[in-house]
């Protein structure tokens, strides 16, 4: 019990007003692994808007499933199987930064990740607001960081989990790992197959049966760390190979046997040193992938190859007991061809400072940070600066400004025909307040939270139409605002029945205020698929031994035409997910059994214009866990 | 069961007052849709469906998504152009390769012709029969309309769009898909064999034949995006029916792609698009030796045109944005005037006009 007090007030102060989680979930936890002071990395200095995901092991077959319990992302999937993008607070996709073990993963050739390759096995962080000019380009709406790599507390541990979804996928996630003196080493596969075939009702009430969906994805990953004393070398591999059917919409794009292929690979490797004065780390990693559209009846064979390849190099320095100086200098390499573009590549530079000056006691942190990065003959400076306030009787307050940056992306740039290479990068900055108040009542934890923001965005790159195809241009200067207002409640872990409960909500404005055509039909109206509130209700309750839980979801009405027809609404969609889980332990052996109703009330839905998502499905999962510990 | 909103505003009080017809069939328009102009909207670039709007020249009321409101479905994806023949209409519906055979009165479902390789364009052979220019494979399929099933399938060259049925004989517009063509074949309906073909200008796109009984074509010309040292004009041209012989050719200047033809209802004088992205239009009389170089409505950027022999209107299309409404600006001939605006569906790109 005493451990699941710990676990109940770090997960309050990490998981703030989304801080609903299940067992699985706190057991997460517990396997943090602390990474010393970096320039990107916006959790030093106890960042408040830095959120660690709740992941439900035991219900979520992919990132995107487990994101939707947080009110300011939206996730817009063309149903399960296919592609699923994330924004943050009315932000494009492709302006929000994804990165595993602080490796970028948005696709040089698109700018951004699509959520449904990505399997669960990590600690998820998610930081809804933008850095920019701490991190560099992409992250203006927000970002998720993705760590698997961990230490390891025994000598061996195996799980395995097989879970069944009604309706019509099969997944499978097997892992060990085990450590030497001072190398941890940790193996794991995904595999998730299925016919995705579930029925739905369209719009004009037929019954139909989703066809063509069928998928398999393996990913196989290897990491593993070596540490002695302040020194940690790090290093990771990630392969994966997706196929799946493109089904058919009601709107009958594809034909039957479309099929999309995506194989894809993922290195890194870093080295830290940590003394207590000062450290460094360095970073180089890889990226490939290699995604495929055949369609057999169009007579469609589309191949778009990508490479990429990270390296970073930071160093910080305590100037004395108050003043940290940070470094970084990073270089990215990225380089596409495909059938819609010949060989392209390019090449990036950044170089940043951060200092940070803690005052009043440790109860007031100054930060502020400059970088410059440079793409080509674009080279933005951008500075931010940023005041928190400390736990002051259970007050936290952060208020900062950043400038935030987007440079083209390589079919921004070179796809044929279209492409720009006259484009200049997205340039915006963001204002950020944030207010928290925790209480303790009754042993349990209340926290309440205000989260408003402000966001301006120049040269806005969008697609348009130049002739017979489109061609991004900076067109726009988009202006966002809005805030997430939110509470939650962990009881004291002494009760009978502990329970956890949070609620949140979100709301966005992100409207064009200026455009380089006069008559443009978005001037004054809400951006395209990015919905104006989420609100999000998270519960669960620990009952005999079981841990109980729920989550409930509203996502209004998005446009999906830039004069904000309603006609061509995606209407609003109301979301409830129940289940429970259960761990019977036995020696060193732990067998969960997880059972799940998701999408309890049958809500017929959409998130992309006639690509349904299943309605009520039973999710069933059981897991083997063995841990082994010589001592 | 959910029902869009908005399909059920549309349909509610269609579905009170046809009670006892097919739950699945309602009539929009009070099912009248026998006097006006359809026209085709292409859908949203990313991956919506697209619709049928439909002006009553009668009584000048604009209904948009006919077909979704009539047969409670959607129409699919890219929905490219209709034609009308006798009391049937054939929607081809471009990237869901299908061709929803319509009444052309009430607009409800006749059936449904599946499998094509991206169809453009539709012209009726006779009361059971239509043709399709398939653009992905290169051919053109002739359907029976009752069965839908295919009766023949006739190779012609790269990509097929505009045909032109004219004494049985079926003249098809090879607009040379992604790169070039110059051909126009022509096919005999009752023996589905091409009889000839026409060589003409670089990617011909439309086909229209005059008071005089000659042949226009209009060619679009040709864009290498890559190497504009490849680009070539467009142009239009006038053959003789009885020799083949070319009897005009006139080049358009190079920055035009021209599209749209169309033939008033005397035969004397034709109308097209400078470009379809963003062109105005011309008009051309048949006995001119040389093109106009004043715009019919100056500084218009237009998608699409079509023409309305009834009243003389030539209808307007403007993509605006390509993600929104789109807008049809009726323009009055005699009065040289555009006297109404109205807003369809999006990316309004072909009409057909229902009399």
């Amino acid at each position: 019990m005493k451990e699941n007090k710990y676990l109940r007030i770090v997960g309050a102060l990490f998981l703030g007003i989304t801080s609903t989680y299940s067992a699985d979930a706190q057991e997460e936890l517990s396997e943090v692994t602390i990474e010393a002071p970096r320039f990107g990395n916006a959790r030093y200095g106890s960042d408040e808007r830095i959120d660690t995901l709740p992941v439900r092991s035991m219900a979520d077959v992919n990132l995107a499933e487990s994101l939707a319990g947080n009110s300011s992302i939206y996730i817009r999937s063309y149903g399960p199987g296919l592609a699923s993008t994330i924004s943050f607070r009315g932000y494009s996709p492709s302006q929000t930064a994804v990165y595993w073990n602080g490796m970028p993963l948005n696709s040089p050739a698109l700018g951004l990740t699509d959520l449904s390759t990505l399997p669960l096995d990590a600690k998820i962080e998610i930081d809804a607001g933008a850095a920019g000019s701490l991190n560099g380009s992409s992250y203006m709406g927000g970002a998720l960081q993705v760590y698997s790599n961990k230490q390891l507390n025994n000598d061996l541990e195996v799980s395995n989990t097989f879970t069944y979804r009604t309706s019509g996928l099969f997944e499978n996630r097997a892992r060990i790992s085990f450590k030497t003196k001072q190398v941890s080493h940790h193996l794991g596969t995904i595999n998730q197959w299925g016919p995705l075939d579930f029925e739905y009702t369209d719009l004009y009430g037929d019954v139909r049966e989703r066809v063509g969906s069928d998928q398999s994805a393996v990913h196989i990953t290897y990491e593993g760390n070596w540490m002695r004393e302040n020194r940690q070398l790090t290093w990771g591999f990630w392969g994966s190979t997706i196929d799946r059917g493109i089904p058919k919409s009601i709107s009958q794009t594809y034909g039957p046997g479309a099929t999309q292929y995506d194989d894809q690979t993922r290195a890194y490797v870093r080295y830290e040193v940590d003394q207590l004065r000062y450290g460094y780390h360095i970073q180089t990693s890889n990226y490939w992938e290699d995604q495929r559209y055949v369609d057999p009846t169009a007579s469609l064979n589309d191949t778009n190859l990508a490479w990429a390849q990270y390296s970073d190099a930071s160093f910080y320095f305590h100037i004395n007991e108050s003043l940290l100086l940070t470094t970084v200098l990073d270089h990215a390499y990225q380089k596409v061809k495909g059938s819609s573009k010949s060989t392209s590549d390019l090449h990036r530079m950044g170089a940043g400072v951060r200092l940070n000056w803690t005052f009043a006691k440790d109860y007031l942190i100054l930060d502020g940070a400059l970088k410059v990065d440079h793409q080509q003959s674009q080279t933005p400076l951008l500075p931010s600066v940023g005041l928190k306030l400390n736990n002051v009787r259970g007050f936290h307050a952060q208020a900062s400004y950043r400038q935030h940056f987007r440079f083209p992306t390589l079919n921004d740039l070179y796809w044929t025909p279209g492409g720009n290479i006259n484009l200049s990068p997205e340039l915006g900055y963001t204002v950020d307040i944030r207010l928290k108040k925790m209480w303790d009542i009754s042993g349990g934890l209340l926290s309440l939270s205000v989260d408003p923001y402000y966001s301006q965005v120049e040269d806005y790159i969008l697609w348009v139409s130049v002739g017979p195809f489109y061609s991004p241009m900076n067109v726009r200067k988009v202006e966002l605002y809005g805030g997430t207002v939110g509470g939650s409640y962990a009881s004291s872990s002494a009760l009978a029945v502990p329970f956890v409960i949070g609620v949140e909500g979100s709301w966005n404005s992100t409207k064009t205020m200026e455009s380089t055509n006069p008559s443009d039909p978005t001037l004054g109206n809400q951006l395209i698929y990015t919905p104006e509130y989420r609100a999000a209700l998270n519960a669960s309750v620990k009952f005999f031994g079981a841990s109980l839980w729920m989550r409930a979801t509203r996502t209004s009405n998005v446009h999906t035409t830039t004069d904000n027809n309603p006609v061509y609404d995606i209407p609003g969609y109301n979301l409830i997910d129940l289940g429970v889980d259960y761990t019977l332990p036995y020696r060193s052996v732990n067998v969960t059994l997880g059972a799940a109703v998701l999408n309890a009330i049958n809500e017929e839905y959409s998130q992309q214009r006639f690509y349904p998502m299943p309605g009520i499905q039973g999710n069933f999962s059981v897991k083997f866990q063995f841990k082994y510990h010589e001592n | 069961m959910r029902i869009n909103s908005w399909a059920l505003l549309a349909a509610l009080p269609i579905l009170a007052s046809c009670a006892k017809d097919d739950p699945k069939t309602s009539k929009g328009n009070n099912g009248d849709y026998a006097n006006g102009m359809f026209i085709t909207n292409e859908g949203p670039f990313q991956g919506g469906n697209g619709t049928l709007s439909f002006y009553n020249t009668t009584d000048g009321t604009l209904e948009n998504d006919v077909f979704a409101s009539v047969n409670l479905r959607p129409l699919g994806n890219v929905v490219h152009s209709m034609s009308i023949s006798g009391d049937q209409a054939f929607i081809v519906v471009n990237n869901s390769g299908v061709v929803e055979i319509v009444d052309a009165d009430d607009m409800s479902s006749n059936g449904t012709i599946t499998g094509l390789q991206q169809p453009r364009y539709a012209v009726g052979i006779g009361a059971n029969e239509v043709a399709i220019s398939n653009w992905g494979s290169n051919s053109v399929e002739f359907y029976n309309t009752t069965s839908q099933s295919l009766v023949a399938s006739v190779n012609v060259n790269t990509g097929p769009e505009r045909m032109l049925l004219h004494n049985g004989m079926l003249y098809v517009a090879n607009s040379g898909g992604f790169g070039l063509d110059s051909t126009v074949t022509v096919i005999e309906t009752a023996t589905h064999t091409v009889v000839d073909t026409l060589y003409t200008g670089y990617n011909p796109n439309g086909i229209a034949i005059d008071a005089n009984g000659d042949l226009w074509v209009l060619c679009g010309g040709y864009t290498d995006w890559n190497d504009a040292s490849n680009n070539e004009d467009g142009s239009i041209h006038r053959y003789d029916m009885a020799t083949g012989a070319e009897e005009l050719g006139l080049v358009f200047p190079s920055a035009d792609r021209p599209t749209g033809l169309t033939l008033d209802a005397s035969g004397q004088v034709l109308y097209y698009l400078s470009n379809g992205y963003g062109g105005t239009p011309f008009s051309l009389d048949i006995t001119a030796t040389a093109l106009n170089t004043t715009s019919l409505v100056p500084g218009a950027s237009l998608y699409s045109m079509g023409y309305n022999d009834v009243d003389g209107e030539l209808y307007l299309g403007d993509a605006v944005d390509y993600a929104s409404s789109g807008k049809v600006y009726r323009y009055d001939i005699s009065s040289q005037a555009v006297v109404d605006t109205l807003t369809v569906g999006i990316i309004p790109g072909n009409y057909a006009f229902n009399k």
